[in-house]
């Protein structure tokens, strides 16, 4: 029996990622109800909602673009894939590391994330953080 | 549905008016998905800061559940959390007491 490709087991797990009206409810869910404070006028609570009401948009936004650019990719990267090995161009990795890490927090998922932020790395060209910088968070958690 | 869009357009315009002037702020919301990192590389991206001073917004929120990035008019605000909200972190704005 063939031994599926590790991508292309990440690719089967990742099309679940891109259920949009799914999409809608963990965004929803995650961000709640506004926070309005006693000392908010009306008007200041007005605004608070507005502020509120664009930022879940804004996120929801990011999301569906990441996971759209990721689902248009999916069927080139696995029918590829099952032809032995895949070339992605500069776009393409930013397309997937994008939607990975995307999928990731849409889902909870770590080890998404954690993948996201490996290709992340490729696509930046060096970690996005120093190894200084990284001793330095070690720290001070 | 065709009436709801004027409504709209009048009441941003009118909220945008009156309170331009009052303090709020951008504020950095803890959450469980989202990696170090990463955060670090979008709040130096957005706000155009070092990396150490990144880093420190990081950390805050990390301890405290929230850290303010950014104070100043609400548009700006606004405009920030969204772009932090477009890179998938959690940002919300609220008036500064």
């Amino acid at each position: 029996m063939p031994e599926t490709h590790p991508i292309l087991q990440l690719l089967n797990q990742l099309e679940g990622a891109v259920d949009m009206p799914a999409l809608e409810d963990r965004v929803n869910e995650r961000f709640g109800s506004p926070k309005i404070g006693d000392n908010y006028d009306p008007l200041d609570a007005m605004a608070a909602e507005e502020a509120h009401a664009a930022s879940k948009a804004a996120f929801l936004d990011g999301a569906r673009e990441r996971l759209a650019g990721l689902k248009q990719l999916i069927p080139d990267l696995r029918a590829e894939l099952e032809g032995g090995e895949a070339q992605l161009s500069e776009g393409q990795l930013r397309t997937l590391a994008n939607g990975v890490y995307a999928a990731g927090v849409i889902m909870g998922d770590h080890i998404l994330v954690a993948v996201g932020t490996q290709l992340l790395t490729i696509v930046n060209g060096g970690p996005l953080v120093t190894l200084e910088v990284a001793h330095e968070i070690e720290e001070q958690l | 549905m065709s009436t709801a869009t004027p409504d709209l357009i009048e009441r941003t315009e009118t909220t945008s008016e009156t309170i331009s002037d009052r303090p709020w702020s951008t504020q950095l919301i803890n959450d469980e998905f989202n990696s170090m990192d990463y955060v670090i590389h979008v709040l130096q991206e957005v706000l155009q800061i070092e990396q150490s001073k990144a880093v420190g917004y990081m950390l805050t929120a990390h301890k405290e559940g929230k850290a303010a990035v950014f104070s100043g008019g609400y548009e700006k605000a606004r405009g920030i959390a969204q772009r932090l909200n477009a890179h998938m972190l959690m940002a919300e704005v609220v008036k500064d007491d």
